[in-house]
This record gives C-alpha cells, sequence and structure tokens, in this order.
C-alpha cells in the first residue's frame, strides 16, 4: 500500500527511547504521551469518507468524515496496527462451532457448517449474539465475511441495541463506542417463515484509535489534497472527542495559510460557555499566530500569511506560563494560569464554540497533534523537523 | 476541474432546506453560516438567509440542485421515502426547494472559496454576518 507522507524519523517506533539529541522519534513521543492524537491528512489510510467509513478518502477533492489518529500506530500503516491490536470477538471464525455466540431467540436454525455459521429464518427472528467489553469513546474496526440471503450485523451500544448501524454485506465498518459494551448480533432480512439461509464468517472487531475526528454533515467536510485536508473557511471541520487536560497540554498543527483572512481563523480550539476555559489556536487578519486562554490573548510576530508552517502552542497551570512556536521560533510567551476546558472537545478547522462550529480556518491542514507535555523551543523543533518543516 | 458549491436559502425556509438535504443522504444542518441584507452587520446581527459552501461536489449533485430550480425533488438513497419515517414530505420540500427559497451557483476551481461565497451573496445584495471578534 502506498502511504504519502508518512512521518520518517531516525528511530521510528522506538517506544520509551529517549527523545532528545538525535534519537528522537516523533512516533516514540507521540506514544509516550497519557493522551493526544495525531492526524496525518497526507497518508492514505487514516481517512474515509464517511463518518463510519469504510470507502477511504484518499484521492484529490474527496470529502473527510473520519480521520483516525495515529498517535499510537509507532509508524505502521492502518492494517499493520490492526494485525497486531488483540481481537476482541471470541470464536469469530466459528472454528469452535458456536461457542461464545448466545442463542438470541427464534425458532430458526443456526448451525455451522465447514467453519462457517448458516442462520435460517424461522416463524421467529433467528438471532446469535455476542457482547464484548469496550472502551466509550474509541473507535474500532468491525469486519466480516457475509454471505447468503440478507444477512446482516447489527453493532449496539447496549446488548440488545443496533444503534450503532449494520453491515449486510461482507466489508468493514468503523464506529465509536458510546459505552463500555459493544453487541454483535447475527440475523437474517429475510422474511419470517421464509426459510432463507444468511452465512457469516472472520468477525473481527479491533480498537483502530483512541480518538476519531469526524463530520456526519456533507458540505461541513473537508477534502483530500496531496497537500493536506483543505478545509473552505466558511463550513469544513472535523470534531474530536479529545478534551485538554487539567494539566500541561500541547497543540501543534503543520499548515498552509491562506494568502488573506477576512476574520481570526482558528485551526483547533475549544471554549465552554461565554468563552469560559479557552483554548484556541489561529490566525489573525495580519497573518500573526495567536494563542487565546483565559486570561491571555498571545499574538506572534511573524506573518504567516501565505506560507507552509508548523505551529504550536503549551500551556502549563501549574508554572503559570504559555508559549507558541511557528517556525522554528518561539513567538510568544506569557504568564498565565490557564485551565483549559475539559469538557468541550477540539474542533479541527474551527474552534468548538460550546457546541457549534465557528471561526472557521481557510488553509490546509497536514497534521494537526495534541498531547498533556509542556514543550519548550527544542521540543517543538524537534517535532517541526519530524514534520518535515 | 472541481466543481464548487454555494449554496443559500431564505432564513423562512432554511430548516426544510436543510431537511431536503439530510433526506439526500448528506447529513444534518448542511447550511449554517448567517448572512443579511444589512449591510456590514454586526455580528450578532438578525439572519435573512443562511449559506452552505461544498467544494469538490459531484455533477450528479450539482445537477439535482439545477432540477430544484425546474421543481425536480432529488432522487433520495435506498429505503428513505418523501414523508415516512421523519423523512420531510414531497410536498414541504417542493415548496423549500424553490426559488427564491433557495438559490445555488457553481464555479470551478479558478476561484477560492471566499471569493465564492462572495460573489453569490454580491448577487443578492448579502452580508456574511461575521463571528465575533476572539
Amino acid at each position: 500500500m502506498l502511504i504519502r507522507g508518512v512521518v520518517s524519523s531516525p528511530v521510528r517506533g522506538v517506544v520509551g527511547s529517549g527523545f532528545g539529541g538525535d534519537t528522537f522519534s516523533l512516533d516514540a513521543f507521540m506514544a509516550s504521551q497519557s493522551a493526544g492524537f495525531w492526524y496525518n491528512f497526507l497518508r492514505d489510510d487514516t481517512m474515509f469518507q464517511k463518518d463510519v467509513g469504510p470507502t477511504p478518502a484518499d484521492g484529490p477533492n474527496e470529502v473527510i468524515g473520519l480521520a483516525l489518529s495515529q498517535r499510537l500506530w509507532g509508524g505502521q500503516t492502518r492494517t499493520g496496527y490492526l494485525a497486531g491490536q488483540p481481537e476482541l470477538v471470541a470464536n469469530g471464525d466459528f472454528a469452535s462451532g458456536l461457542d461464545n455466540w448466545a442463542d438470541a431467540g427464534g425458532n430458526g436454525s443456526a448451525v455451522v457448517v465447514g467453519g462457517v455459521l448458516q442462520i435460517t429464518e424461522g416463524t421467529s427472528r433467528e438471532e446469535r449474539r455476542q457482547v464484548l467489553t469496550v472502551v466509550a469513546g474509541r473507535t474500532y474496526r468491525i469486519s466480516a465475511t457475509l454471505g447468503g440471503s440478507l444477512p446482516v450485523l447489527y453493532l449496539g451500544s447496549t446488548t440488545s441495541g443496533a444503534n450503532l448501524g449494520n453491515i449486510q454485506a461482507t466489508g468493514e465498518r468503523f464506529i465509536t463506542a458510546t459505552t463500555t459494551t459493544l453487541s454483535i448480533r447475527l440475523q437474517t432480512l429475510n422474511t419470517l417463515g421464509s426459510g432463507l439461509t444468511a452465512t457469516f464468517d472472520d468477525i473481527s472487531v479491533r480498537e483502530v484509535s483512541q480518538v476519531p475526528a469526524t463530520q456526519s454533515t456533507t458540505s461541513f467536510k473537508p477534502k483530500f489534497q496531496t497537500t493536506g485536508a483543505a478545509f473552505d473557511g466558511t463550513d469544513d471541520n472535523l470534531l474530536t472527542n479529545y478534551t485538554a487536560g487539567s494539566g500541561a497540554n500541547f497543540m501543534i498543527a503543520k499548515v498552509v495559510v491562506p494568502a488573506s483572512l477576512a476574520e481570526t481563523q482558528v485551526i483547533i480550539g475549544a471554549n465552554a460557555a461565554l468563552d469560559a476555559g479557552r483554548v484556541r489556536l489561529g490566525i489573525t487578519t495580519a497573518g500573526r499566530l495567536r494563542l487565546s486562554v483565559e486570561g491571555v490573548d498571545l499574538d506572534g510576530s511573524t506573518d504567516l500569511r501565505g506560507q507552509t508552517v508548523v505551529v504550536g502552542a503549551t500551556t502549563d497551570p501549574v508554572s503559570g506560563q504559555v508559549r507558541t512556536f511557528a517556525g522554528s521560533s518561539q513567538q510568544a510567551a506569557s504568564a498565565a494560569a490557564a485551565a483549559l476546558t475539559t469538557t468541550i472537545p477540539l474542533r479541527i478547522g474551527a474552534r468548538n464554540n460550546d457546541g457549534a462550529a465557528a471561526n472557521f480556518f481557510g488553509g490546509s491542514i497536514q497534521h494537526v497533534l495534541a498531547g498533556r507535555e509542556f514543550i519548550d523551543l527544542a521540543r517543538f523543533n524537534q517535532i517541526a523537523n519530524a514534520l518535515g518543516a | 476541474m472541481t466543481i464548487n458549491v454555494i449554496g443559500i436559502a431564505t432564513a423562512a425556509a432554511v430548516t426544510n432546506v436543510n431537511l431536503v438535504l439530510q433526506a439526500m443522504g448528506r447529513g444534518p444542518g448542511n447550511i449554517s453560516r448567517k448572512a443579511t441584507t444589512v449591510a456590514d452587520p454586526a455580528w450578532d446581527a438578525t439572519p435573512t438567509h443562511y449559506f452552505m459552501s461544498d467544494q469538490g461536489v459531484t455533477p450528479e449533485f450539482q445537477a439535482q440542485l439545477l432540477g430544484f430550480a425546474n421543481g425536480d425533488l432529488p432522487p433520495l438513497p435506498e429505503g428513505v421515502v418523501w414523508g415516512e419515517e421523519g423523512v420531510i414530505s414531497a410536498q414541504d420540500a417542493l415548496a423549500a426547494i424553490a426559488s427564491p427559497n433557495f438559490s445555488f451557483a457553481s464555479f470551478s476551481g479558478a476561484f477560492t472559496p471566499g471569493e465564492q461565497v462572495q460573489a453569490s451573496l454580491d448577487a443578492l445584495g448579502l452580508h456574511v454576518i461575521p463571528f465575533p471578534e476572539i
């Protein structure tokens, strides 16, 4: 698989090694964060056109409805990372017959023939079911091989739910768990009493990303470009489920800044009602990098309009310091015991104004990262260099 | 060559226009940005219109929007039926997409999204309601 723009670093994937000097690994650094994300909008295996997949967004102007964070992928492809993740479905290949697949009703039949489950419809709905334990907020890849007459695999956040969608043909789907339960229910859509049979095999659920960025409204979806995700500056944005931590934080993005801006545009940000807990990294009409947090609006000194540049900000309520960076220099620093909102998740390409998107970014975003560490210029430069600054 | 669309709905019609777009499988609330006929509006001005920007649409979607002007309802995804299970009725949909409730302009990729918005709103004598200064 062709992977465009996978970030290379000298010792990629050496988790737990030192991060300084010549051995800095951005993969290892990001993996060491207690929480965070890393969206790489230059790759062709992290983005999908719908918020549940599975059609990739990897061609020019294809809309992006789902972006997966590669923070924990250790430099691997999505396929490679998934291969190393624990399989959550027990006996998904039916090698052990019907073990682990509970009889959830119906008077048809459910038998395993040659390692394939066959469900034949009776006069009441035949169902086999397995309930998995998952982590709320994390994204899982579900895949299955389905055949026969009208198979359906329902996904739900409760033992009997179907609120997370369904699969009706061989393929995959991405869902973000809303509770600690994920139910998989195997049925057919055949008319009751039809006696028709559907087949099921290779059912798999694996965690693929801890922090998804999604958009379900078509006109709000940014577009894939080989130069990064293009945001239109009018209504495009992606919503993460990541909130800043109560301690130290950083946000970094490699962006193509618009040549002109009619108002301040936010690359990444969030605030609660009445601007409480605001954290916004954006570009002013004069092209200056602006970090807005409680107590200070910190503007940089460099005009970034029209530039492809790595920008960043970091905050630490303990030391009461905030800093911004652009290119290879520190743009500004100030004392501010900024407590960032820990309830409103960050949006990308806009600020999350207590749930609504506003102040849209009208440029391209190639990478955007967040984590929970107060960084200095040396660390920022290591990250920027790894992003190809 | 990309096809880019700026869609504009009156404030009175925007809810139902959005329901039509949602029925087409485009998700909720597609048209969301505020505009007004009053020049130099403040951030809290009352919108008379709403608009959307959709960059890189398919020729099929562009043709469906053209069909709106002809009173043609767009095709719906499989399993979606006008007036059933929360989907807007065909009658209300037709009223929503009729001129002047909904207008759109399409542009080639030679124009930036900002230029497209400006040209479209200018044509209707509209002005973007800005966000509060941050």
